[in-house]
């Protein structure tokens, strides 16, 4: 049921000069932050995340939400330009797109992209939009215990599904969760785990820690790396002349058109990848793209076509709204960018889950509003500015490192004016560093750490419930003994059959036309 | 004993696979298991009978079987790219980069954010490789201005002459 106060006062938030402007600039910067490889959609929200806390709900949603879809988007202008992907979600889109770009049709597989990416994008919000209210209802009937196992259901998949390593995804969790009792605990507010410093009694807060973990750690390999010239993006600079080039083939509608079979089935794998927790884009990508050559092999897929290009856009596109559901349904995130964006509307006074839908429903329309308006911005700056996007590919890297590692200093330090969050930042980017070079995906450790004093909470307050009995607070419903019984299966299978894997032979399967 | 990307196995190379790193891993939590049964206020229980270190021990005991499983698994042989490609002396260089990252941000806050950051930016763009040397001194002007104005626009002002404390 459609609560049309609060749809009416969500309008007024969001039609505004001033929401409208930090969501153009937000889609602005993201296209931007995808297309420089090197930067990703979780480093961009991450940045700009402490700056939010000074902007009114809807104008902080409207540029995070912005930056998201353009980011993701924008990946897609490196990897037809200089066959290397801004962002991971858009290495499925080179198979096509750097070859089109090859022959000199660089602007029609720029063109397609942008398409696809907008129309799967926006079809996917439209499918989060009646999805994430229902099932709210169904979270709603949810005790404490049924919470907590859910919780447990969804950190194992994330640790199963993030990484190549089950154990490394895991390992990740546990250290969110070890970070996470840092402080004071949630239902007595006792101090613990400080290591007996005064200034970590009020913990680890989320800012500091994401700023270091996704981009402080980021700008640190990325240093290393040039400090080991790794440097193949620059020698194919010169090609970008080609599709500035006047006269260079556009795409016409009707080309558009001939990729509805593809931008649909990357709709459909986008939107369910996006709602599992911990797959996000990038496997949404290669799955949309592996499934229509499956389907299609009579469209050639890897040759260089503009259906390979929509396959993989509209793949990656559209994850970006699903991705909110678990956040909104259950208070659950299930990737980085939605856990920033969670973080977001905690830091507004909105806690994400099923009870926001009562008691915040004007946050819940304005953010319904934003992930639709988006999408033109999208459309807009994307067609507009494309062009002149792919020439941010040839910026030495060297010139970005240092930036950002001010900006996220900056970012640390303002959210709290808190001198010790820049301490707690530069060390959690020592961390994010180390568990890049030893591949422990990130996801799971900032879920975690985000859900760990719910868990407590949830798991106590079932022990408080059940006068202590540990049996009676953790099973006493058949929806929670079947969420312990999923919980211990998706381990097992986890741990025998490596999902993850299999995953990535979706991937290598899809990146076999490149290596031909 | 031989690596999954074939390197030859000398003791560093082992301490690079994921058995190695496992047992480092194992190593450290133990240590860190040690000291957080030895205080006070892991034992403590509350009001609702809760011991307030329970979540912590039960984080640092899944840190410890992730370790095992790293140990023992059917990838403990693997050696990741990057940490294959990594040399000790990055560590340092990491260490050092975040180091420098500090007493910049004291420096910028204590002295002057307009005055310290393009020197910061200057010497970081150019000990990566920015040349000629120009490019960095402009690129390191223009983008403090540039980060300035955009603070101050969004009302965070950083500390400045220009911004009266």
């Amino acid at each position: 049921m459609v609560n049309m106060d609060a749809l009416y006062e969500a309008i007024s938030l969001v039609f505004t000069f001033q929401t409208m402007m930090w969501l153009a600039i937000g889609v602005f910067v993201g296209v931007g932050v995808g297309a420089m490889p090197g930067l990703t959609a979780t480093t961009g929200v991450a940045l700009m995340l402490p700056l939010t806390f000074t902007l009114p709900q809807a104008a902080a949603l409207g540029l995070l939400v912005g930056l998201y879809k353009g980011a993701v988007y924008g990946g897609s202008i490196s990897a037809i330009s200089f066959a290397t992907p801004g962002t991971s979600e858009a290495a499925a889109t080179v198979f096509d797109g750097y070859k089109l770009m090859q022959r000199g049709k660089g602007r029609k597989a720029l063109l397609i992209a942008l398409y696809a990416s907008v129309t799967a994008d926006f079809l996917s919000d439209v499918i989060t939009i009646l999805v994430a209210p229902l099932l709210a209802l169904v979270a709603l009937q949810f005790g404490p215990s049924e919470k907590f196992w859910l919780m447990l259901l969804a950190v194992c998949l994330l640790g199963a599904l993030s990484g190549s390593n089950f154990a490394k995804g895991m390992l990740s969790a546990a250290i969110g969760l070890f970070i996470g009792t840092i402080g004071l605990d949630p239902i007595s507010s006792v101090a613990r785990n400080t290591f007996d410093l005064w200034w970590l009694n009020d913990g680890v807060h989320l800012i500091p820690l994401d700023v270091g973990i996704f981009a402080m750690a980021a700008m640190l390999e990325k240093a290393m790396e040039l400090f080991r010239e790794k440097r193949e993006a620059k020698a194919l600079g010169g090609k970008v002349k080609n599709i500035l080039k006047a006269g260079s083939e556009g795409l016409t509608f009707k080309e558009y058109l001939s990729c509805w079979k593809e931008m649909s089935i990357g709709l459909g794998v986008g939107t369910f990848v996006g709602m599992l927790p911990g797959l996000g884009s990038t496997v949404g990508a290669f799955m949309s793209y592996g499934v229509c050559k499956q389907v299609f092999p009579e469209k050639k897929l890897g040759t260089g076509v503009i259906e390979g290009v929509a396959a993989a856009e509209a793949g990656n596109n559209a994850t970006v709204g699903p991705t909110l559901v678990p956040l909104l349904a259950f208070g659950i995130p299930g990737s980085a960018v939605a856990a920033l964006l969670g973080a977001a509307l905690m830091l507004q006074g909105a806690t994400p889950g099923p009870r926001m839908f009562e008691l915040y429903p004007a946050v819940i329309y304005s953010l319904f509003l934003i992930l639709l308006t988006g999408n033109i911005f999208n459309l807009g700056i994307g067609r507009i500015f494309a062009f002149v996007y792919a020439k941010l590919g040839e910026l030495p890297p060297q010139l970005l490192v240092p930036i950002v590692m001010m900006m996220a200093i900056i970012g640390a330090y303002s959210y709290d004016s808190n001198p010790y969050d820049v301490i707690i930042m530069v060390c959690c980017g020592l961390l994010g560093y180390g568990m890049r070079l030893f591949k422990v995906p990130e996801a799971p450790l900032v879920i975690t750490f985000l859900l760990a004093p719910q868990a407590e909470e949830n798991i106590r307050r079932g022990l408080l419930i059940n006068q202590g009995d540990w049996f009676a607070a953790l099973f006493n419903s058949p929806l929670a003994i079947g969420l312990a019984i999923s919980v211990v299966v998706l381990t097992y299978i986890s741990t025998r059959l490596r999902m993850a894997d299999r995953m990535k032979a979706v991937a290598e399967e899809g990146d076999r036309p490149m290596r031909e | 004993m031989e690596s999954d990307i074939g390197q030859t196995a000398g003791r560093s190379s082992w301490l690079r696979t994921n058995q190695g790193v496992g047992v480092l891993i194992c190593i450290a939590t133990i240590i860190l298991l040690v000291y957080l049964v030895a205080q006070d206020w892991t034992f403590e229980v509350l009001r609702d009978g809760f011991h307030l270190g329970t979540f912590t021990l039960v984080s640092a005991v899944a840190i410890l079987l992730c370790g095992i499983a790293l140990v023992f698994d059917g990838q403990k042989n693997v050696v990741e790219e990057e940490l294959a490609e990594s040399r000790p002396i990055e560590f340092v260089y990491a260490v050092a980069m975040l180091v420098a990252c500090y007493v910049y941000y004291q420096l910028a806050w204590k002295v002057d954010f307009l005055l310290i950051t393009p020197l910061f930016l200057c010497a970081g763009m150019f000990i990566l490789g920015v040349r000629p040397a120009w490019v960095a001194v402009v690129a390191g002007v223009v983008t403090t201005v540039v980060m300035f104005g955009l603070f101050h626009l969004i009302g965070l002002d950083l500390p400045s002459f220009l911004t009266p404390a």
